[in-house]
């Protein structure tokens, strides 16, 4: 999506959640990509895939499920296949 | 000159006795199964017995068009190949798309019937309402770029469209497919095997008629709606054009269940080697490539560094050759890919069978003699997977029983149970263990382990149209129900199954009724796909398939994922079949009752 593979996400506080991670990494990298995986009430839109150590955040606590140190998270814009 | 969307034919070819004969569908035939999958499995099992060889005489091949094939709807360029399948036993019906099946529509040919077989070489010429049966010994043992190239030359017109066999499907190898425009597949469940065995090389196919409607402008409007959904949707309109299928791979991998070195594990460590996203940094990747009336565009045309060049891999052919064989060459796996196009083989099965000479080999069950000093078969070698594919089509060697698919095979070694298959047939590229529902589909699909036979995979993991959890068993049998359901009918109609991704039971109802004038509910559309789906089963049941037959290889019941985000995952499928049971209204012991039979108007 974004040619980028990896970027780090540091934080002072032991867990803090996935919104906050999104935010500090687009900041990070410096190019808009959330407005393509959120719709405009910053829900997480249909296809959209976020995943924390392989697990979908939609089914831990959406975009308040907490993130701690070491963890990773995998953002995929929608995609499909057979 | 046009013809009527209701007006249907139905080329009839008889090989034994050199006789070409043109018939008219009944259109009632046509409101009960639409066309494609379920018109031409509807018309072959009336007049094929379900205990035939599928390379005798007896056997028949059918090429369908689904009933919008060659129209202007959204993705309408879809053919089926139907028989009754050497790999599997069942009813095989294979779906492919490129150019060839709507050529043929527009030559006024719904369905072309292949009976009986010939005595010499042969291939099938189509001009419009000019039909012959011609020499094809000059063309036997060719691959399929060749011979394509060489009827094209014969017949003296660029627009015709060839579809064809190669060597493998002469070889009579048990998952040979059928290969139109270069690089499209009729791939599965070896239909090609079938087509050589018939002596049948290709059929070569120039259309010039035009389809008509009652209404046309009404037809325009609601095609017109439906391309608008596509282009706005993110699967269709971004995700699928811009990345293709392999972008999955790392969507897989990351979910745990990218089925790696023959099943053993569900993530692959050089998944970045062999990606989507790897395909594009490394420059092979030259454009994409959309099928007649296709507004997704999905294909990959690639260019590797030596200036070979082709369509693909796909998701399935990359990983086939890549991580269920342990490989992370690029260059390799693409081409095996090209080498399968060309030489008319599986690629789902040719690498999967490969990955299990792979695992036994390297477990000690296939003594090295065996090799004749031929490429040690061991997990990641690049070496491997480009000799045991061209051994497989000319059946050369150890080629001759991996010919056989990986059942066979493995089953000849004593070892079946390193086959990862259903029904014989070989299991794509999502591991059970990682989503329930996909797994009741494969233990489930009419023509052995399917990932296109009701996609769970969609809503399991990429949260289409909604996200389910992966381990979670309630409602799946449903779910998996409705997905067999829908995809006979979008199968039927001749569209591609993307389209499922954006469009619902609705549109398509909308699109069938817009072109013919019917007046289906969306209940009677679903209805449609549930008769398809009891069709094929009770084929299935007369042909020698038992219910015991619908489960999994013991890999994925016994043994937990090894690693993995779904590190622990078995599939569950003594709870999930008796509910799938149910909700189809079979016997709990898997039968389809009369009163269905009845309730369905089969």
């Amino acid at each position: 999506m974004l040619n980028i593979k990896e970027v780090e996400v540091d934080t002072e506080k032991e867990e803090i959640t996935i919104r906050e991670v999104l935010n500090i990494a687009e900041k990070k990298i410096g190019k808009p990509f959330l407005y393509k995986m959120l719709n405009k009430d910053g829900e997480i839109m249909r296809g959209t895939i976020i995943l924390i150590n392989g697990r979908n955040i939609l089914h831990i606590n959406k975009l308040d499920s907490v993130v701690h140190n070491k963890d990773i998270v995998s953002l995929f814009p929608p995609g499909g296949g057979g | 000159m046009g013809v009527s969307i209701k007006d249907n034919k139905l080329l009839r070819i008889n090989l034994t006795a050199n006789k070409i004969v043109v018939e008219s569908i009944d259109l009632d035939l046509v409101k009960k199964y639409l066309g494609g999958r379920g018109l031409a499995s509807k018309i072959f099992v009336d007049e094929v017995s379900p205990d035939v060889d599928p390379y005798s005489e007896e056997n028949k091949l059918l090429f369908a068009n689904g009933l919008l094939s060659g129209t202007t709807a959204p993705t309408g360029g879809r053919y089926m190949v139907i028989t009754k399948g050497p790999l599997t036993g069942t009813i095989a019906s294979s779906n492919s798309g490129g150019f060839f099946g709507a050529e043929l529509r527009k030559a006024g040919y719904l369905i072309v019937l292949i009976e009986g077989k010939s005595d010499k070489p042969v291939y099938i010429s189509i001009r419009d309402d000019e039909v012959e049966i011609k020499d094809a010994t000059y063309l036997w043992g060719k691959d399929t770029h060749f011979t394509t190239d060489k009827m094209l030359e014969e017949f003296g017109d660029k627009h015709a469209r060839v579809s064809c066999i190669g060597p493998a499907g002469e070889n009579l190898v048990k998952f040979a497919a059928i290969i139109n425009d270069k690089g499209r597949a009729a791939g599965r469940t070896g239909v090609g095997a079938v087509m050589g065995s018939k002596k049948l090389k290709g059929i070569i196919v120039r259309g010039t008629k035009t389809i008509e409607f009652d209404d046309k402008a009404k037809f325009m409007d609601v095609v017109k709606t439906k391309i608008d959904i596509l282009r706005k949707d993110a699967i269709t309109g971004e995700g699928l054009p811009k990345l293709g299928t392999k972008v999955l791979d790392n969507i897989i991998n990351q979910n745990g269940l990218y089925p790696t070195k023959n099943f053993q594990f569900g993530t692959f460590e050089s998944v970045d080697e062999v990606s989507g996203e790897a395909l594009v940094e490394k420059k092979y990747l030259q454009t994409n490539k959309a099928c007649f009336a296709c507004p997704i565009g999905c294909g990959r045309v690639v260019t590797l560094p030596d200036g070979s060049d082709g369509e693909g891999p796909e998701y399935e052919t990359g990983w086939a050759f890549g991580a269920d064989c342990g490989v992370k060459d690029l260059v390799a796996i693409t081409k095996a890919n090209f080498m399968c196009n060309q030489l008319g083989l599986d690629t789902i099965s040719t690498g999967s069978t490969i990955a299990s000479l792979m695992e036994l080999y390297e477990k000690g069950y296939v003594p090295k003699e065996d090799l004749n000093n031929s490429t040690e078969p061991k997990f990641g070698s690049s070496e491997a997977i480009i000799y045991y594919t061209k051994a497989i089509a000319y059946r050369e060697g150890l080629g001759d029983k991996l010919a056989e698919g990986s059942y066979r095979f493995t089953e000849s070694y004593g070892h079946p149970e390193f086959s990862m298959t259903v029904k014989k047939q070989e299991i794509p590229a999502y591991d059970p263990r990682g989503a329930q529902g996909h797994a009741l589909e494969y233990a489930t699909s009419n023509r052995g382990a399917c990932h296109v036979r009701g996609y769970m995979i969609s809503p399991e993991i990429l949260g289409v149209p909604e996200k389910l959890e992966t381990q979670k068993l309630e409602g799946k049998a449903g779910w998996v129900k409705t997905f067999q359901d829908l995809t006979a009918v979008i199968d039927s109609a001749g569209l591609c199954l993307f389209t499922s991704f954006a469009l619902g039971a609705d549109d398509y109802r909308e699109l069938i009724n817009a072109a013919t004038g019917f007046n289906l509910t969306t209940e009677e559309t679903m209805q449609i796909g549930e008769r398809i789906w009891n069709l094929e089963r009770i084929f299935n049941l007369k042909a020698g398939i038992k219910p015991e037959d619908d489960t999994l290889p013991k890999r994925f019941l016994n043994d937990p994922m090894p690693d993995g985000p779904q590190k622990g995952a078995v599939v569950h499928l003594d709870k999930l079949l008796p509910e799938y049971y149910k909700v189809r209204g079979w016997t709990n012991d898997g039968h389809v009752p009369e009163n269905k039979v009845k309730e369905l108007d089969i």
